[in-house]
């Protein structure tokens, strides 16, 4: 495990010439004073796209058949792969954060980190949950085809959000109801579910990877 | 240190059908054109592959089941697989540190100096050789009990060749117990380099033999077809038509200089028995 992530590491680190560009476009962001949310999402992207990449160049080349003969197991390899993308996620939440921090403090804009917190920290949880679901759909379809299944993903979700409850009142079925029960919920017991679900979430993606992967022929 | 019992792998149009043991402490040679076998064989070994059916044993384990110290025991080549291109020589150095406990990191960077491997060069700039020779290295690096080496001269030319061959046969010497199984369709490599060859054709094995006995024992009959009517074929192991007769192969040309001494009887290599069993023309035996 610990060589993969070394590997993974290495191979984020070789394209560092793209650090160059994420930095030159954070600092023009900064510099037009952009909501402070979004450098941190913003960063948070980068960070997914980069651990997704490292499954990439691993895919790419054919480099797996050589991989898969590294001192690493299937599921050790699923794990690391999901690890990986989650790690470079957080790292570059805490970077966002480190700069939106030294932003404020050059441009003197009055912000309360504390009160701020909690809306950076479901950021975080929610780039980790989607960064272990897209890490999956990644391993399952390929490189290639997991972006169009992404996309089709998405343009489902679309779909059901527009015109779901529109189709459920067609039927008969009002959620305003379950609207109004999820409202009725004391936020810590709604936080502590949304936790448990994104938890889960994550869970269940890199236990699909590891089955996916002990499948597999090479 | 290697066995397949009746494994088989199925794809469509392609069945592989396989029975082989490997000893510990010899080189094997596993030859055969391409599409024959000789990767999917490979990859069945290495735990890449599900067989369809039969039992793989490879140090003693399945080796679908090997853990990661199981594996930091096999030193692995592909012939068009390895290390992200992006890397450079100095960042594989670092991760294989990280990877193998029994890492030889002075042996592997020496070796990188006199295969004129640069370690600041990114691999993807690298010739098909330097390419190879660095696969091979990164095999080498580890004290690894068993190489299992996938066409590992694949599209080199003589001078790489030689070099990744003494490359191979150094490490060999350094320990009697190491086991090697190589996979190659340039017979040159494997004759001086093998104890025993593995010939594969169509997902069969269908030559089994010590180097020694192969180039001592085994002969070329060149004979008429009156006379191929004549000889006892006891040990005419194939024989193929030609415009002056039939070339047979035989395991015991012994045999036949001295109860025929009046045919041709030749020497062979392998490039000789390879055309014989391999050969697209009519077999007739």
């Amino acid at each position: 495990m610990k060589g993969l992530l070394v590997k993974d590491a290495m191979v984020v680190f070789a394209q560092r010439k793209k650090f160059i560009i994420l930095f030159i476009g954070i600092s023009l962001m900064l510099s037009f004073k952009m909501d402070a949310t979004f450098i941190v999402s913003y960063l948070c992207l980068i960070g997914m796209i980069l651990g997704l990449n490292a499954y990439n160049y691993d895919e790419n080349n054919n480099g797996m058949p050589f991989i898969m003969t590294l001192p690493a197991t299937r599921k050790a390899y699923a794990v690391e792969k999901h690890l990986f993308s989650m790690m470079t996620v957080a790292i570059f939440w805490l970077l966002g954060l480190g700069m939106q921090f030294f932003a404020n403090m050059i441009q003197k804009v009055d912000m309360d980190f504390v009160e701020q917190f909690p809306t950076y920290l479901m950021f975080l949880v929610l780039f980790l949950a989607f960064t272990s679901i897209v890490t999956f759909v990644e391993i399952r379809f390929g490189t290639e085809r997991s972006r169009v299944v992404i996309l089709l993903a998405g343009g489902l979700c679309f779909v059901i959000a527009v015109y779901g409850q529109q189709f459920l009142l067609k039927l008969g079925i009002d959620l305003s109801g379950i609207a109004g029960l999820i409202a009725s919920v004391p936020s810590t017991v709604l936080t502590a579910a949304e936790i448990l679900l994104i938890v889960a979430a994550i869970c269940v993606s890199a236990f699909l990877s590891m089955k996916t992967l002990e499948k597999r022929d090479y | 240190m290697i066995r397949l019992n009746n494994i088989t792998k199925e794809y469509p149009g392609f069945r592989l059908d396989v029975s082989l043991e490997i000893r510990p402490g010899t080189i094997c040679g596993l030859i055969g054109k391409n599409g024959a076998g000789k990767s999917t064989t490979i990859k069945t070994i290495l735990g890449l592959i599900h067989p369809t059916s039969g039992d793989v044993q490879v140090l003693g384990k399945d080796p679908l089941k090997f853990s990661a110290k199981d594996k930091e025991k096999i030193g692995a080549c592909m012939s068009d697989s390895g290390f992200c291109p992006h890397l450079y020589i100095k960042d594989i150095i670092v991760i294989l540190k990280s990877m193998y406990s029994d890492f030889d990191e002075a042996k592997f960077v020496d070796e990188c100096n006199r295969q004129n491997l640069p370690l600041n060069k990114p691999i993807e700039g690298f010739s098909t050789g330097m390419s190879a020779k660095l696969r091979v290295l990164c095999a080498l690096c580890h004290n690894s009990k068993l190489l299992i080496l996938d066409e590992p001269t694949a599209g080199l030319d003589v001078m790489a060749r030689n070099d990744v061959l003494d490359m191979l046969r150094n490490y060999m010497l350094e320990d009697e117990e190491r086991t090697m199984l190589i996979s190659s369709h340039i017979s040159t490599d494997l004759e001086g380099l093998c104890d025993e060859i593995v010939m594969i054709e169509d997902g069969h094995i269908v030559l089994r033999e010590d180097t020694d006995v192969l180039l001592g024992q085994y002969g070329l009959l060149k004979i008429s077809e009156e006379d191929y009517e004549k000889i006892d074929k006891s040990y005419v192991i194939r024989a193929q038509k030609r415009p002056y007769g039939f070339d047979c192969l035989t395991n015991e040309k012994q045999f036949y200089l001295e109860n025929y001494p009046a045919i041709t009887v030749e020497n062979t290599n392998l490039d000789s028995i390879i055309m014989l069993m391999l050969g697209n023309e009519k077999e007739v035996r």
